[in-house]
């Protein structure tokens, strides 16, 4: 019986939850991906923009002004994720 | 055994109330059509992008895992704040249409409407912040995370969380969030599940946040 009882707790317990399952999204990007999007970022920074995270606004603003300033893999880059083009 | 018997109906009763309050109907209570624009991929990143915020609150991390959550909370505001992650919503296409699978009958704008307002089932103001608490917690199973509709807290597995990176966290954390404003998806694996709001648009913030890495 009480075997029974917490088959159904957990059983009633699993139906409310919201639950997330493991779908192979933790792992890292291999080395090459990661050092292309970081070189990107330098060559942005080094355009004076900054990097995002400290000002969106002004990111967005220099990206528009310097993109076709930037290597053509890196000008790529930044019009997929952020729409911009020479 | 009586008393027992009685137990297991009422909580076989709240089980399923529960599910129906977690329904794609939810969703459906805090939308106004009149008020929402549809978006295009040729609008430019609207200003709420730029300006998500989020009010996490962390309990039971350590250090190094405070840092790492930190970490994928900035990914999930610069990720807001891409163009890529507007287009790869309102383009998303599943059974040959630009939909979500459990959409609560919103279009793909609205569903991205609906994350830069940020009005948590719980906590129903449009505050443009993306309001939770995240507890971590150890289980040998295959859940990453899960959250309660009656709750803001979200649950996340050490077991998973330790070895991610910070944008599998931020997957993780996107995916139960967009719990809390309302959507949900099916509790057994189907292939249609994979393109729910909260599987399909947590896989696109993991995706679009590997670039901050």
């Amino acid at each position: 019986m009480r075997f029974l009882f917490i088959m159904i707790l957990s059983f009633s317990l699993n139906a409310l939850a919201d639950m997330e399952h493991i779908s192979g999204q933790g792992s890292m990007p291999p080395s090459k991906e990661l050092s292309a999007s970081r070189s990107c970022f330098q060559e942005i920074a080094e355009e004076g923009c900054g990097h995002p995270i400290e000002d969106q606004e002004y990111f967005h603003t220099c990206l528009s002004d310097k993109i076709s300033e930037l290597s053509s893999n890196c000008q790529n880059f930044f019009g997929r994720l952020y729409g911009k083009k020479k | 055994m009586k008393k027992l018997t009685v137990l297991i109906l009422l909580m076989s009763l709240m089980s399923t109330a529960c599910n129906k309050s977690d329904g794609s109907d939810d969703a459906g209570t805090f939308y106004d059509a009149s008020i929402y624009g549809e978006y295009t991929v040729d609008d430019p990143v609207p200003t709420e992008a730029l300006n998500f915020e989020t009010n996490v609150t962390l309990v039971n991390f350590t250090d190094a895992q405070r840092d790492k959550m930190n970490k994928a909370i900035e990914i999930v505001k610069l990720v807001v704040a891409t163009d890529e992650f507007k287009n790869r919503i309102l383009n998303y296409t599943y059974d040959g249409k630009k939909q979500f699978v459990d959409n609560g009958g919103y279009t793909n704008g609205q569903i991205y409407q609906l994350i830069l307002n940020a009005a948590e089932t719980l906590q129903p103001s449009k505050n443009n912040v993306m309001d939770a608490e995240v507890q971590l917690y150890y289980e040998a199973t295959n859940v990453v995370g899960y959250t309660y509709p009656n709750t803001k807290r979200i649950w996340v597995n050490t077991k998973y969380f330790n070895s991610y990176t910070p944008a599998g966290v931020a997957h993780n954390l996107f995916h139960e969030w967009l719990h809390k404003i309302g959507f949900t998806h099916a509790v057994n694996y189907s292939s249609s599940r994979d393109s729910s709001v909260p599987y399909a648009i947590g896989r696109i913030v993991g995706d679009i946040g590997r670039n901050f890495l």
